[in-house]
């Protein structure tokens, strides 16, 4: 039979978690005895088809139910640890695994709106990582990660000043905060979209604390200090550093923006990178 | 035949004996053509995925629940005659119905919002519940089937944000319920926990625990849940509910006070029953100040 859309997922599925654990289908044909060339065949959406009892092994092997393995819903670093595998990463990206891939996707979708997706792949082969570990929001990445993407940019002067307002336009959206998205869309003031920011920060990064400092009826001050693994990161570049104090406020300003209508002056009288404070501190007013 | 092909193929027979459906009509529901269905029934050939796949969809089943054959076929048959409260044996104890559809219409309505209806889908089906059959908030709710919920939304990437997040939803539930309007004509938050605690827990909320005020003044307050011992002698276990239920408490009781039209307060938890204390301790404190709206 010819490759139904329930079997082009499955293939696509199967192909993801294999690119993302490392294994091959070698691997996952002596574990499963589903011959070879037929997960070969699945994963090109080529005239194949499994039967229940296939399917099952496949479920138990990775650890995720067939519901999930169909739809696409996979934890790969569920799958990951049941299997023993390390997530595929150059190892020098499986230190520091502080941030979140919610942080760098404003960043990607940006490259690829402007660039193509092909050069965005480019870059992610230089990096040496797949695409696929960026896509989902929650999935814990290396600082280090989106220091050496942010300093590729940076040295091939692919973002600049001007890139800020248009990184915005990637930050709102669905593809980016994921289970967050309807969460920021829910609260009803700028105060509580901030709270929410401050007490989801790990879900962006535990790189830093987010924090509401003081608050009256229109404005509201907010401080991010930085965490003390913080220290192990070197900046090879100033830029680096500038670039991410100007991203964090970007960030922070285009969610609150998206509360309120658009009505917001944002400050910094404190700065971590610039100033030298202990950490970076912004005044949102709202008009 | 292999065991699994042994218990699949009984689940699927059972399934039709279950709902008493026309062999025709079965075998379309599978998409199998007679020659194949004989073929499998005398092993020399199995089910595909697509098969039961089409099964799933037709009878609102989980794939999973599907080929490990943990299918309940009375309350498959009574779903697909009408019934659509109809609920699994493992959740018909009537005793153990200390729980409120309000709570499992704010969970649903939350998955489907944030995680879309496809996941909310995903999550019923396993528990093979009709999730779109509480309508009354009041409705008496099982335990058992209320912490498995909670368990397969952990499973589901839900973490404790989300539970909380769940909890605090609840308002828009109760908004033009007894619930909401009563509390929302109160005074002052004082006055809100008075009555709440007055009246409207006991009457609308799950009869599991015992929610008392420690302490209540204009801008805090101290509230102690315990369990309650008959309740819990009844499960036959020593804690009812699970840390997921505890943490989506929070968030609904921290929700009570946003019928003021007062932000969400500020709830600091200091005990937990499921953390090895003897009760759950909250801090609620709230701020009168008028906020960006």
């Amino acid at each position: 039979m010819q490759g139904t859309p329930l079997f082009y997922n499955l293939g696509q599925n199967l192909r993801k978690i294999r690119v993302a654990t490392g294994l091959t289908q070698t691997n996952i044909s002596i574990n499963t005895g589903i011959d070879q060339a037929r997960l070969s065949k699945l994963e090109n959406g080529k005239d194949i088809t499994l039967d229940t009892s296939q399917m099952y092994s496949l479920s138990q092997y990775f650890g995720i139910s067939i519901d999930n393995l169909i739809s696409g819903r996979i934890n790969f670093n569920k799958v990951s640890k049941k299997l023993g595998l390390e997530l595929q990463l150059p190892k020098n990206m499986l230190d520091l695994q502080y941030s979140t891939v919610r942080v760098l996707l404003p960043y990607i979708n940006y490259l690829d709106s402007t660039y193509g997706t092909k050069y965005t792949d480019l870059i992610f082969k230089h990096l040496k990582v797949e695409r696929h570990y960026f896509v989902d929001p929650n999935q814990p990445i290396s600082v280090h990660i989106c220091m050496e993407f942010s300093q590729f940019c940076l040295e091939r002067r692919l973002v600049d000043e001007k890139s800020y307002n248009d990184f915005s336009k990637f930050i709102y959206i669905k593809n980016t905060q994921g289970s967050l998205f309807d969460l920021y869309n829910s609260q009803t003031s700028p105060l509580s979209v901030v709270n929410l920011f401050a007490s989801s920060s790990s879900k962006y990064a535990s790189n830093f604390i987010n924090k509401i400092e003081d608050y009256n009826s229109n404005q509201f001050e907010v401080s991010i200090t930085p965490n003390t693994h913080m220290e192990e990161v070197k900046y090879k570049a100033y830029e680096v550093p500038d670039f991410l104090c100007r991203y964090l406020k970007s960030y922070l300003e285009t969610l609150v923006r998206h509360s309120c209508g658009g009505m917001i002056s944002i400050e910094e009288p404190e700065c971590h990178y610039h100033k030298g404070a202990d950490k970076c501190v912004y005044k949102i007013r709202v008009a | 035949m292999s065991e699994f092909i042994g218990t699949l193929n009984n689940t699927v027979s059972s399934i039709r004996e279950a709902i008493n459906i026309g062999h025709r009509e079965f075998l379309d529901v599978l998409k199998l053509t007679q020659k194949d269905y004989l073929r499998i029934i005398n092993g020399l050939d199995d089910y595909s995925i697509e098969n039961i796949y089409e099964l799933s969809e037709h009878f609102d089943l989980s794939l999973d629940n599907l080929v490990t054959g943990k299918v309940d076929y009375r309350a498959l048959a009574r779903q697909c005659n009408g019934d659509l409260k109809a609920m699994p044996e493992k959740y018909s104890d009537e005793r153990l119905n200390f729980g409120r559809a309000r709570t499992i219409i704010g969970v649903e309505k939350y998955i489907s919002r944030v995680c879309g209806e496809n996941v909310s889908k995903m999550i019923f089906r396993k528990l093979q519940v009709n999730r779109l059959s509480f309508d009354d908030p009041d409705e008496r709710v099982n335990t058992h089937f209320m912490m498995d919920l909670f368990k397969e939304c952990v499973d589901e990437g839900l973490d404790p944000i989300h539970l909380v997040e769940m909890g605090k939803a609840s308002l828009s539930v109760n908004k033009n319920t007894i619930v909401g309007k009563t509390l929302s004509a109160a005074r002052t938050p004082k006055e809100l926990f008075e009555i709440l605690h007055g009246t409207l827990l006991g009457a609308h909320y799950d009869n599991g625990f015992d929610y008392k005020i420690h302490e209540l003044k204009n801008d805090s307050m101290v509230l102690h849940i315990e369990r309650l011992k008959d309740a819990h002698e009844i499960m036959g276990v020593p804690t009812i509910g699970n840390r997921q239920l505890c943490l989506y408490k929070q968030g609904a009781y921290g929700s009570f006070i946003c019928n003021l039209n007062i932000p969400y307060p500020t709830v600091v938890e200091s005990q937990c029953v499921y953390l090895g204390h003897p009760k759950c301790v909250y801090h609620i404190s709230w701020d009168h100040r008028t906020l960006v709206c």
